[in-house]
């Protein structure tokens, strides 16, 4: 194809913004990771090269993905190239001390071991640019709270697939709000069995119903949680 | 394992052009390299007849025809038969030496090809390849907005025609219905014949109402086909014929047509439609070997009017719902009729068809699913050649139903699938996969370079059938199964065309008195 022509440094900013929108979209782990290093060497704040490049291609697949255009083998592949552009930005964001996306901690509750709905919510996470670290399955309230107070993220995600499971999610978040911390994080809860009712119920911030609605909800409290910070 | 590793890493992946070019490629049809299933997979997994059965089902055709025979063929049937070494009895009944049968059947064609007027359509009837078409001919349409049966007319059946030609699963279009509002019988011909050629391009199946009308019928056929050798070079249409009239007696005005098609170049279906328990006998086994010697008598009649003369050996036993009498085309009995019959096509080596997908139930529910899916899964894995009546017919054949053919194009994509089978290679067994998720890797499969080159390959999504989650399902409105179908009816009916040139529809159209638009 006559794409393959394409020579990403000879292209002016915003052509090249387009093209990484669209090499993203293609799971293009190289040509991101080249398209980065550009924008870096054009002098590109790296928040930005993060933001309007990034994040802005992966809402693109997240947006065709929802709408059942894109499969998910196909959104995976976009979250790696995205992750391998990541792993670029990430001591760059530290130097200049640039806005996080945010970090997540997620992991499926206690006597639960299906992983696989849990595991589209962490890389969609990473794919959008949040930084996640993945508990994996069969979580105590101690693994929860351990991880809460090392790793400091903004959000935590817990999934159950169990309905016998699912209560867990409140015993987890009962036990932060004795612990006075619940009000440190958002906490986003998932799963087959669960819907928005459940989710208040417990007192978890959002139920979210997919993967890619996981990432929009973690995008909004986030900013809002700026927001108030900020104000 | 590291070398290996390095030796295997997939070249530098190509642009594919982003979100554009993605986004147009699906929502076109899938690129036919890509397809999970395709017209003519091979069957014949399914065999519900052992090897003795067949041979004791084969003896017993043979008696039949050399005992019995069948009676009323017309003086050009008694003819040309008695003249291949049929012998006319006293009583009036033609009977067939199993000599005879013998040698008709080694001159008999196999391995035809029933010609699409566009040859992508083509299908070669060899081995145990599948299609799956429509056939009929139901009287009514099955209204689902109106939720009523009306009289089915020759704009329904273009328009039937015309959906058609946009479903993959759906190879070939035999009328399905028939035009009530044509009122004279030699226009109803015409207009049938050409309601199906001006909405599809994929091979046709249609019949003639008296022998009579089948000259005017191939002269626009030869209009369509552009000229008499462009059609004898590559004939589109088949005659649907029942020559029979079971239980073992030939269709006078019918074996006329039959004699007066093969001699102008038409693949003639050998229709027997016998009903099991009424007009063809109570044991499965002996509704096919009545069916099986019916047929035979038809390839000794096709082969005397032009030996190797093109025919399908059609066995359409039926089944009658012994409560009532009523016909019967859902249940499991038909389904294994149908694929005893297959298995008997493949016995003789010829090209075969019979009914499979026949609804009982008045409307596309959960009835029809389960008659249409059994009965076409079981017709597809018993290799049948040609698959009739396999989307839209209902109430037994006296309703079709847009909606319901386009429901039937979903079915059919998974019984296709299931037709494929399971690929064994050295590829789809080979634990290196496993090796890269397990050890070190992911823990799944959904990102593997193997799932993302599958995932069109080795899967087939339903278009209208639904898979959303619950709670997807109450976001979208709690859509109906229906609902969704009559959309893509209309969807379709919205964009396909005529398929035959302007300026020959416009000559048609001075010559004939075409009732559709």
């Amino acid at each position: 194809m006559a794409d393959d022509e394409i020579i990403l440094s000879e292209l002016p900013d915003d052509e090249l913004v387009l093209q990484m929108h669209d090499d993203l979209y293609d799971g293009l782990k190289e040509e991101i990771e080249d398209a980065v290093n550009i924008l870096i060497a054009r002098g590109w704040a790296p928040y930005d090269v993060l933001t309007k490049a990034l994040v802005a291609g992966m809402t693109i697949v997240g947006a065709d993905f929802r709408d059942g255009i894109l499969f998910v083998p196909e959104v995976l592949l976009a979250a790696n190239a995205m992750k391998a552009g990541m792993s670029i930005l990430k001591p760059l964001l530290v130097e200049t001390g640039a806005p996080r996306m945010g970090k997540m901690v997620i992991g499926t509750v206690k006597g639960d071991i299906h992983d696989i709905g849990k595991n589209l919510v962490a890389m969609m996470m990473e794919g959008a640019g949040f930084e996640v670290l993945d508990l994996g399955i069969n979580n105590s309230v101690d693994k929860y709270l351990d991880a809460l107070e090392r790793e400091q993220p903004d959000i935590l995600g817990m999934s159950a697939l169990l309905t016998t499971t699912m209560p867990y999610m409140k015993v987890v978040i009962d036990t932060m709000k004795e612990k006075g911390l619940r009000e440190d994080y958002i906490v986003l809860v998932g799963g087959a069995p669960l819907n928005e009712e459940f989710g208040r119920a417990i007192g978890a911030d959002a139920y979210c119903r997919d993967a890619a609605v996981a990432v929009e909800t973690a995008k909004q409290f986030v900013a809002r949680k700026h927001n108030q910070l900020a104000g | 394992m590291s070398d290996i590793g390095e030796v295997c890493e997939p070249a530098r992946a190509r642009r594919s052009g982003g979100r554009a070019s993605r986004v147009a490629e699906r929502s076109a049809p899938l690129a036919e390299n890509l397809r999970p299933v395709r017209p003519g997979l091979p069957g014949g997994q399914y065999r519900p007849l052992t090897e003795a059965g067949m041979a004791r089902i084969h003896a017993s055709a043979l008696d039949a025809l050399e005992q019995i025979g069948l009676s009323q063929a017309p003086p050009s049937g008694v003819e040309l038969l008695t003249g291949a070494g049929a012998i006319l009895g006293d009583d009036g009944r033609i009977r067939f030496p199993r000599a005879l049968v013998e040698d008709m059947l080694a001159v008999a064609a196999r391995d035809i090809t029933l010609h699409g007027r566009d040859p992508k359509h083509d299908l070669h009837l060899t081995g145990t390849n599948v299609h799956f078409g429509t056939a009929g001919a139901a009287v009514h349409i099955v209204d689902l907005e109106r939720n009523e049966y009306r009289e089915s007319t020759a704009q329904d059946l273009y328009d039937a025609a015309r959906i058609t030609h946009h479903l993959d699963n759906v190879h070939f279009f035999q009328r399905a219905m028939v035009c009530r509002d044509v009122t004279d019988n030699y226009d109803m011909d015409v207009n049938t014949l050409y309601a199906c050629l001006a909405g599809t391009t994929k091979h046709v199946g249609t019949s003639f109402s008296d022998p009579s009308h089948v000259e005017g019928c191939f002269e626009l056929l030869h209009m369509v086909a552009g000229g008499e050798l462009a059609w004898r070079a590559r004939p589109f249409v088949s005659n649907s014929n029942c020559f029979v009239v079971p239980p073992m007696k030939f269709a006078e005005e019918s074996c006329i047509t039959m004699e007066k098609c093969i001699r102008k170049g038409m693949p003639m279906l050998l229709l027997s439609a016998g009903q099991a328990g009424a007009t063809a006998p109570a044991p499965i086994a002996l509704a096919i070997v009545q069916a099986v010697a019916e047929c035979l008598a038809g390839v000794v009649y096709v082969n005397a009017i032009r030996p190797g003369a093109p025919a399908i050996f059609g066995t359409w036993p039926f089944v009658s719902d012994l409560r009532t009498g009523a016909m019967s085309g859902g249940s499991a009995e038909q389904a294994l009729l149908t694929a005893g019959c297959a298995q008997m096509h493949h016995f003789y080596n010829l090209p075969g068809g019979a009914a499979s997908g026949i609804s009982d139930s008045k409307l596309p529910d959960m009835q029809a699913g389960w008659e249409q899916g059994i009965t076409n899964v079981l017709a597809g894995l018993s290799g049948l050649n040609m698959c009739y009546e396999a989307v839209g017919m209902h109430a037994s054949l006296l309703g079709f139903c847009l909606e319901s053919l386009v429901l039937g194009d979903d079915i059919l994509g998974q019984v296709l699938r299931c037709v494929r089978g399971i690929d064994v290679t050295e590829d789809s067994t080979s634990i290196e996969a496993m090796k890269q998720v397990c050890l070190g890797g992911p823990g799944h499969y959904l990102g593997s370079d193997q799932t993302l080159a599958l995932m069109q390959t080795e899967y087939i999504y339903p278009v209208v059938g639904n898979r959303m989650s619950p709670k997807e399902w109450a976001e979208a409105g709690k859509p109906l199964l229906l609902d969704r179908a009559i959309a893509r009816k209309n969807s379709i009916l919205a964009k396909a065309g005529s398929q035959i040139d302007p300026d020959i529809d416009a000559a048609i159209r001075a010559a004939y008195n075409i009732h559709f638009k």
